[in-house]
């Protein structure tokens, strides 16, 4: 059970550097604590990913926590863990290994360390094989994905416009969004400048600081507590066959899954799992690093069969009201770059019917982790 | 339209995985060559201590073939460091080659302008001695026997 969400305010890059990525944890630790009702030293278990800086020892220190019993880090950079982090906070609990888990991502990018920029992106181990070619940066890695995509699927940039612009409208109504109060037009959109093509500025994420939290603790603990819990139904890690030297590496991964992601055999074992079907779906939060592999995650798990999902985004079926509405907070697009664990906490948010674009009657919903490398990880929530 | 041409070299240390290492002397060669499995015969890189198909750590280390296919390539816009601003805009190859299966190179086609490039157009290998001693694979368009 979820019970508790917090969150630091969201920033641009660099703007939050002065406090630094500890204090911002613990900011967003204490906000889900309080949020839950529990006092934060009876933490019992941290769960992170992405090689966060705020170590067990410093969080133990800081909150205080009488009894740490269980402490994970889910390997990866970027936001291939979100939902891993939380799988994991999940198996401590129900294995009794820990009666509360805090899952928790803190983020301040310092300068030097830019995510669209070489020498900030080191940590990936086939690095030689792809730099002498200027192979440097998450958008050149994932972009020739994208190209093979369009060229298998018919897929256009107003396809991926429609992403970028219907995230910037759900935060349009999200104060928290840093993107808040900057609406972005179609004209805009289209006249924004290449990055790495097909990736045009607004189809890549922002780079952001701010810290997120998420508290999760056994059914039987959650009802004594005043806050309304949300059901994990499951979270899980996955990786399709051939992805260890993936987007991230070699582009190596099997031809038929090239354009379309690592997800199929995730999403399979995650409804299988949840006990769900795609129908039961209100809304899903998607992993929005690069727009077009929100296309290609939509088919993964299963809302659109493959190579329909740009006609989907098309019809306005990911707006709200629509089948299927998606990040409705604003995504990694337009809310925060938060490796994804803001969009677990705006799942809860819809669930307990505290969105800003709340999705009416909101019971099942689908949160999914950066698809690019391997394992990638996911999560269906509930109410 | 500008055309790319290799890259300046870009200090970012040694080779971390030894296996890469073997990859790199033949390249300085001009020898483009990928692992294969001594037992199975499956072909693989990148390169990596064992077999995926049979984990047998005996491998050959066999040569490319000379003509390969554009499988997907981008156009870089944004330089993701200074010492690329006057590269841009450059492209990224990813090439695959026949009876190869899902071995695949990350290169560039050098001698072309972006708009020329279309995936599953072929492609055949050149060497560029991107700086001193260091010989890299690139590509131009077409066939290299005519």
């Amino acid at each position: 059970m979820i019970v508790g969400i917090g969150e630091t305010r969201y920033t641009k890059r660099g703007l939050q550097a002065d406090r630094g990525e500890w204090a911002l944890a613990c900011e967003a630790t204490v906000k889900a604590c309080r949020n839950a009702g529990i006092d934060p030293r009876r933490i019992e278990g941290l769960a992170s990913f992405s090689g966060d800086t705020s170590l067990p020892w410093l969080m133990q220190h800081a909150l205080g926590i009488q009894r740490l019993r269980f402490a994970s880090m889910v390997w990866g950079g970027g936001g291939s863990g979100s939902c891993g982090a939380l799988a994991h906070a999940v198996a401590a609990v129900e294995s009794a290994q820990a009666d509360t888990v805090l899952v928790f991502r803190s983020i301040v990018q310092r300068t030097g360390s830019r995510y669209g920029s070489a020498g900030g992106f080191s940590e990936v181990p086939q690095i030689d094989l792809l730099a002498p070619f200027g192979m440097l940066t998450p958008a050149s890695m994932f972009a020739p994905m994208a190209m093979r995509y369009m060229h298998e699927h018919g897929i256009r940039h107003e396809h991926f416009a429609e992403l970028a612009l219907t995230f910037r409208d759900n935060a349009q109504r999200n104060p928290r969004a840093v993107t808040h109060g900057r609406p972005l037009s179609l004209e805009q959109y289209m006249a924004s400048r290449m990055i790495a093509e097909p990736f045009r500025l607004y189809d890549c994420c922002q780079e952001s600081d701010g810290a997120c939290a998420i508290v999760v603790t056994t059914a039987e603990r959650a009802r004594d507590l005043p806050c309304k819990p949300v059901q994990v139904l499951s979270a899980q890690q996955g990786g399709d066959a051939g992805w260890g030297a993936g987007g991230m590496g070699t582009h190596t991964m099997p031809a038929a899954e090239y354009g379309a992601g690592n997800g199929h055999q995730l999403a399979r074992d995650l409804y299988a799992d949840a006990g769900i079907t795609v129908e039961d779906l209100d809304f899903a939060q998607i992993y929005d690093h690069f727009s077009p592999l929100v296309l290609m995650a939509l088919e993964n798990f299963g809302i659109c069969g493959s190579g329909e999902a740009g006609d989907f985004v098309a019809s306005g079926q990911i707006r709200l009201g629509g089948a299927m509405p998606l990040n409705t907070s604003g995504g990694l697009l337009s809310e925060a770059y938060i490796h994804g664990l803001n969009l677990v906490a705006e799942a809860v948010r819809q669930l307990r019917g505290e969105s800003t674009s709340q999705v009416t009657d909101a019971k099942v919903g689908l949160v999914t982790a950066g698809i690019g490398s391997t394992p990638t990880s996911a999560a269906v929530l509930a109410i | 339209m500008t055309t790319t041409s290799p890259l300046p070299a870009l200090d970012l240390g040694e080779p971390v995985l030894p296996k890469h290492e073997e990859f790199w002397r033949h390249c300085a060669r001009r020898e483009l060559r990928f692992q294969r499995c001594g037992q199975c015969g499956t072909w693989q890189h990148p390169p990596a201590p064992i077999c995926p198909s049979c984990s047998s750590p005996e491998c050959d280390w066999e040569p490319a073939p000379p003509n390969g296919e554009l499988f997907s390539y981008t156009i870089v816009h944004h330089a993701p460091t200074p010492l690329l601003k006057l590269s841009v805009p450059y492209n990224i190859a990813i090439v695959s080659f026949k009876g190869l299966g899902d071995v695949r190179l990350v290169s560039q086609v050098v001698g072309v302008a972006p708009d020329a490039l279309q995936i599953g157009m072929p492609l055949h290998l050149v060497w560029r001695e991107q700086s001193r001693g260091r010989w890299l694979p690139y590509f131009e368009p077409g066939d290299a026997h005519g």
